[in-house]
């Protein structure tokens, strides 16, 4: 069990490693020159200011050096200074990411409660008028893109009945919840139908197992079963599309940040890759990446826990 | 009496023939009835009846009745409490039996605890019984077995597992579904062993599933033999060797090889087990028996009384002859398979 935490770490950080080279790469090799940004625009430039500015931020070097320049500061947690707002980078994450970790949080408590839900009612209801209604419903939410989605939600509740506000992240956790529900549901509508038709599948996949046949002529009540035999032994698929689904929604976040008004690193992205803001772009990529890897670890290290046949496979006698 | 199927027939639809037709069969309080033929020939479908679980869209003439209540009629709650109280099954494979990501204590736990006594007291009481149960049952170190799982167990300490689960509902009647035909063969004896005990301890009646005549006639009192689905003899075990009468029944005894006594052609039984797509206007055993006459095609079987008790059903059975029962073969005709027997004497002189 310990050597195979120990494994999964060593591959998350490889994977960190390759991703943050990939992240620094591909933002050096963005069009558009940081340095006449930096400079203060295209009409006060000189060859000589445009040189100096160069040297200052270390533009001058090749790709490798002001790579392992980079990787150097960012494992003694320096993140660097943001070349637009000239702030620590970390103090601009640190301002934003909560936003966004709240709005992700939130999402996802709704598409796991509600999609899961669904799933298990079509599951339990199979072939009947549930199933169809939970299938096309779900689908239809699918076909829509969030950010249309986000807009609908933001002209019948925000201003036609006024019930939530449309724009602002809010103050304090009653005002958190109150302020993130629109963006919270128009993110988790999109995910309901792969969340409950993974459920839906996996139910009936565990259903048709003989202990369950066996479980049924022993008279144990039929939600027992369902809550002990098939969704239990559901959950492996179950836990890992919900944190497939997570994992994307911590880097996907831009749309929804922009239609509701919220700053949130979704939008600080957007806002620094405009201005060619080097580090803070690196920063955000970094985080997204480290979130999606660290959530998908999470699920694989749950599964043992779900299935101990698993942990007896990989750790052999 | 505490099982009685009453003239049982399922159809099923789509298919050309009934998956049980007729079939009749009883089980007394303290005795063991075994249950017997190839697969497909509707022993299990039998046996699952007592519990009123059929294949889906199944349409059933007839009677099951388990201490005089009518189980098919059953539904919802009541149908569920018969499931957890009157009768257990035990199932052919353990391994698939238990839930494989939950512990051996909650499969007996499930069993114990009635619907709404989930308490953590009632729990852990249960998990005192389920204890108990496990040491009845014969398996050794049970503090430490109720919090394993079921990959961490052998066949057969899963099969006591499985046995304990059916005790825990304190039946009166056990249908053991092959329950000996997935293990080696000494564990075999083991399980057949402690059956046998639990049955006496217990008071028990049941109803015991094999496709092998040979172990259903040495461990029950009484032995149905099914066809097709249809019951084609009933007998005392103890006088099934001796005395089986149905040409199928015979057939069975020479499929197999026995010990002692003088060495012994086995001959298998022509043709082929038949599938639920062939329909039978007559005997469903009469195109593979050697002993069939033309009457035979069309003759509707039904269970004719033997004279020392039991019944088969072979419109051949009551024809008046001396020299032995139907099919007992002349000497010299039985060694030679290619040459059908025929019954030695036909009329009386």
């Amino acid at each position: 069990m310990i050597t195979a935490i120990g494994r999964r770490l060593a591959g998350l950080f490889a994977t960190l490693l390759a991703a943050s080279f990939v992240i620094f790469a591909a933002v050096y090799a963005a069009p558009g020159d940081p340095a006449v940004f930096l400079a203060g625009g295209r009409d006060r430039l000189t060859p000589e200011r445009l040189a100096a500015v160069r040297e200052q931020y270390h533009l001058d070097e090749p790709l490798v050096v002001q790579y392992g320049r980079w990787l150097w500061d960012c494992l003694h947690l320096d993140l660097g200074r943001s070349f637009q707002y000239g702030d620590q980078v970390a103090d601009l994450l640190g301002a934003r990411f909560p936003t966004t970790l709240a709005l992700v949080a939130y999402a996802t408590v709704l598409f796991v409660v509600l999609g899961v839900g669904a799933g298990i009612l079509a599951a339990v209801r199979r072939g009947g008028w549930v199933d169809s209604a939970v299938v096309g419903g779900t689908t239809l939410a699918a076909s829509v893109p969030s950010f249309v989605g986000g807009i609908a939600l933001v002209a019948l509740f925000g201003v036609q009945l006024g019930w939530f506000p449309v724009t602002g992240s809010g103050e304090g956790f009653a005002g958190t919840v109150h302020h993130l529900t629109l963006p919270a549901v128009a993110m988790a509508l999109g995910a309901l139908a792969v969340i409950s038709r993974v459920t839906r599948q996996a139910m009936v996949d565990a259903g048709a197992a003989d202990h369950v046949a066996v479980a049924r002529a022993s008279g144990i009540p039929e939600g027992e079963i369902v809550r002990r035999h098939v969704l239990r032994n559901a959950l492996g698929p179950i836990i890992t599309m919900c944190g497939l689904v997570t994992a994307g929604m911590l880097a996907g976040t831009v749309a929804i940040e922009t239609v509701f008004g919220l700053s949130g690193i979704g939008s600080l992205l957007v806002g620094a890759i405009n201005s060619h803001d080097f580090p803070v772009a690196q920063a955000v990529l970094l985080l997204m990446v480290t979130g999606y890897v660290v959530v998908t670890t999470v699920v694989d290290l749950v599964h043992p826990l779900l299935d101990p046949r698993l942990e007896a496979v990989r750790s052999p006698a | 009496m505490l099982l009685d199927i009453e003239n049982l027939t399922v159809h099923l639809p789509g298919a050309a023939r009934p998956l049980l037709a007729e079939v009749s069969l009883r089980v007394r309080t303290g005795e063991v009835v075994g249950l017997v033929g190839e697969s497909g020939s509707g022993k299990s479908t039998t046996a699952k009846a007592a519990l009123s679980i059929l294949p889906d869209g199944a349409r059933t003439v007839g009677r099951v009745l388990v201490d005089g209540a009518d189980v098919l009629s059953m539904t919802g709650t009541r149908l569920r409490e018969h499931r957890a109280g009157t009768v257990a099954m035990v199932h052919q494979d353990p391994g698939s039996a238990l839930n494989p990501v939950r512990r051996v204590g909650d499969f007996l736990v499930e069993r114990l605890v009635r619907p709404g006594e989930g308490s953590g007291k009632e729990r852990r009481r249960a998990l005192g019984t389920a204890i108990e149960l496990l040491d009845a049952v014969g398996l050794p170190d049970p503090e430490r077995r109720v919090g394993q799982r079921p990959h961490e167990m052998s066949g057969g300490m899963l099969q006591r597992v499985v046995i304990a689960g059916a005790l825990a509902a304190e039946p009166r009647l056990l249908l053991a579904d092959e329950a000996t035909s997935a293990l080696d063969v000494t564990t075999q004896a083991e399980i057949l062993a402690l059956l046998r005990t639990l049955r006496e301890q217990r008071e028990l009646g049941m109803l015991f599933i094999t496709h092998d005549l040979h172990l259903a006639a040495a461990y029950c009192d009484r032995v149905y033999v099914m066809y097709a689905g249809r019951v084609v003899e009933e007998q005392q075990a103890r006088r099934l060797f001796a005395d089986a009468r149905h040409p199928y029944t015979r057939g069975l005894l020479d499929c197999s090889p026995e010990l002692g006594g003088t060495p012994r052609t086995i001959r298998p039984i022509p043709g082929r087990p038949p599938s639920l797509a062939d329909a039978f206007p007559g005997c469903p055993f009469a195109a593979r028996c050697a002993h069939s006459e033309p009457a035979c095609e069309t003759w509707t079987p039904e269970p004719l009384p033997l004279a020392g008790g039991g019944t088969a059903a072979c419109r051949r059975i009551g024809e008046p002859r001396p020299g032995g029962p139907l099919g007992e073969p002349e000497a010299g005709t039985a060694e030679d398979p290619e040459q059908p027997a025929v019954p030695a004497v036909r009329s009386t002189p």
